[in-house]
């Protein structure tokens, strides 16, 4: 699989009213072409941050420091970071979290469709544009593509409207997708659907998906990998398959523990809490809550280590078990 | 049956709130049915839990039962008295013991005040306690749910949402209810925070022996703590029975259907298995006969006639179909 984009290295901090906090900590991200990868952890682990700055759309006053932010090999990351963006014409599609609170409640979901087509440059007619448009709502499955566009996004339920957005981020044939959380707002019903088209849809247009999500479980179901992250540092990460059967960074393991599963007792919950990143602790931010620390986790931080496919950053990482 | 159900801590019969939908002049075109007639029984110390998605009735029933709404219809006896009447005295003395604990404890504690006075607010309203007997009871659950006493001079921003939930729970232990009406306990919890929460719940009921209404749309978590579930589906029950007779034999197919769209890790992919097309009628234009009939892949003339009534099929599981799934 060749790569798509690579993140190095990358730190990034915001101002905040008790002093910088410190959101990412030399942050380490590949994605394949065409891979889904499924970045996990708990709130203020910093995947929101790192889909955004993947995105480019950090909010005003992040300082972002590294080694590269690479698109298919080009490093966008930089003083002239934006201009490379856009000279890039490298095409990412966004998927949000709430999907009301991502169309205006004032226009028609065409309307608002067509703009992206618009902005992202495409000429064409109207009736050219519409024709796309009412294309991408049939591949998302919407019921009557062309009636969806006159109706406003209030007009429209949850789930559909997320159909609605989906579209709209493929709409600019996209190399990458970043969707934020895009399930966390609908129920599980609608949320299968939703990820079963999302896999679906990824597969066929061979687009590469970022999907953040605190949800293991909907990890699990469209991810080829996993990304998992603990207050702004990357912990583990590994295919779908190996990651739920051998986690190998001890908070990975915590993690899946805490989960609930059919047949076992009460899950585990992991003690101590989140630090406050803007005075994280040194090293693996980890050690203070983690049962494996050494003396070395305080001071230094694991460089990435592990088998092919599987990048673990641990001094004692859970030892591998024999495949049963 | 139900262990104990001779003497249920809490009957409910054909309970039903329906409210009014006015259009922009006020005057009323319609009824929402959010809850149609829901019966069922709650045994001393038993965990109940409700499932269903958003619209299903799950928080409407929860809030008729501790009086938040007023019922429409029905009945609610607890411990053997009528408390349908939200005004009437006996009604507010019974509901000392039947607390609603609300789904999103930063929004009901009252951002001005701090911890320590959100607490003793039930005992002040309730209860002719001194101020010192007041305070003891405010130790004594705050240690209950695992908080220290520097937590009271706090205010409700000032601590994590995890604590939040402890500091709502310390709050219905206050009046010592015999039965806690949970509305999505864990909704926006991270896990391990979910985890701890749990453990919390559990807990709390052993040493108070209390019993459990727990409202969730998260069916792992209820899978595990609940003996008896409810499945809601637009204001009904359509199946009820112990946890694993309705989890790992569904009769209802919208249980199995709910079922399907869970991910479960290490297995299938729901891709491969996920077959419910559709999304939830509004509940204020129900279609007749079946309300799932729509989305129902087994449905069949009979279900747009005549809606199915909740059947006992033995061993306390029962269901609301006309062709229900064999177990």
């Amino acid at each position: 699989m060749t790569e798509l984009v690579r993140v190095e290295d990358v730190s990034v901090d915001f101002p905040s009213p008790g002093g910088t906090a410190k959101v990412l900590d030399r942050v380490n991200l590949t994605i394949g072409d065409g891979e889904i990868v499924g970045l996990v952890g708990e709130s203020g682990c910093g995947k929101t941050t790192l889909a955004r700055l993947i995105l480019g759309v950090l909010p005003k006053g992040a300082a972002v420091r590294g080694t590269a932010i690479s698109f298919s090999g080009q490093n966008v990351l930089g003083d002239r970071a934006e201009t490379a963006r856009r000279q890039l014409g490298f095409r990412i599609g966004f998927v949000p979290q709430e999907p009301r609170a991502a169309l205006s409640p004032l226009f028609p979901i065409g309307v608002q469709a067509a703009e992206i087509l618009r902005w992202s440059g495409s000429s064409g007619d109207r009736a050219g544009m519409r024709r796309r448009i009412a294309d991408m709502f049939a591949r998302v499955q919407l019921p009557d593509p062309h009636a969806i566009m006159h109706r406003y996004p209030h007009e429209v339920s949850g789930g559909q409207l997320q159909r609605v957005l989906i579209a709209m981020a493929l709409l600019r044939e996209p190399r990458l997708v970043v969707a934020d959380e895009p399930t966390t707002a609908l129920d599980v019903t609608i949320q299968a659907q939703i990820l079963t088209l999302l896999r679906r849809l990824a597969l066929e247009q061979k687009v590469a998906v970022l999907f953040t999500t605190h949800d293991l479980g909907a990890a699990w179901e469209i991810c080829d990998r996993i990304t998992v992250m603990y207050a702004g540092q990357e912990a583990e990460s590994a295919a779908v398959g190996t990651f739920f059967a051998q986690p190998r960074h001890p908070y990975a393991g915590l993690l899946l523990g805490s989960m609930p599963r059919p047949g076992a007792g009460l899950p585990e919950s992991i003690t101590g809490a989140v630090p406050n990143l803007v005075t994280p602790p040194g090293g693996c931010r980890f050690h203070p809550r983690c049962p494996r620390a050494l003396p070395i986790c305080r001071a230094e931080r694991p460089a990435p280590a592990g088998p092919a496919g599987q990048s673990v950053r641990c001094h004692n990482p859970l030892p591998e078990r024999d495949a049963a | 049956m139900p262990p104990d159900s001779q003497n249920p801590t809490l009957a409910v019969e054909s309970l039903v709130t329906h409210f009014p939908i006015r259009n922009s002049f006020g005057i009323r075109t319609g009824w929402l049915r959010a809850l149609d007639g829901v019966t069922l029984d709650v045994a001393p110390g038993e965990v109940l839990g409700v499932v269903g998605e958003s619209g299903c009735g799950k928080s409407t029933f929860g809030k008729t039962l501790c009086g938040i709404h007023r019922a429409s219809g029905g009945r609610i006896v607890f411990q053997g008295e009528d408390a349908t009447h939200a005004g009437s005295a006996q009604a507010k003395r019974l509901r000392r013991k039947l607390q609603y604990c609300y789904q999103d404890p930063s929004a009901s504690l009252d951002p001005n005040w701090t911890i320590g006075r959100s607490l003793a607010e039930p005992l002040v309203i309730h209860t002719r306690l001194s101020a010192a007997e007041r305070m003891a009871r405010v130790h004594a659950a705050l240690e209950d749910v695992g908080l220290a006493r520097e937590h009271l001079s706090l205010y409700p921003h000032e601590i994590s949402g995890g604590q939040q939930r402890r500091v709502g729970l310390a709050r219905i232990l206050m009046l010592q209810p015999s039965l806690v009406v949970l509305d999505e306990p864990t909704a926006g919890l991270d896990l391990s925070v979910q985890a701890r929460v749990l453990r919390l719940l559990m807990d709390l009921r052993e040493r108070h022996a209390l019993s459990y209404i727990f409202i969730s749309h998260d069916l792992s978590v209820v899978r595990l703590i609940c003996r008896r579930v409810a499945v809601m589906y637009l204001g009904r029950v359509v199946e009820i029975g112990p946890a694993e007779a309705v989890f790992g034999a569904p009769s209802h197919p919208y249980t199995a259907a709910l079922l399907s769209a869970l991910p479960v890790v290490g297995g299938e992919r729901i891709s491969e298995r996920f077959r419910l097309e559709g999304e939830p009628p509004s509940p204020g234009r129900l279609p007749g006969g079946c309300r799932f009939r729509q989305r129902c892949p087994r449905a069949g003339p009979a279900c747009a006639q005549q809606e199915p009534e909740l059947t006992p099929g033995g061993e306390g599981h029962a269901v609301a179909c006309h062709f229900p799934l064999a177990s």
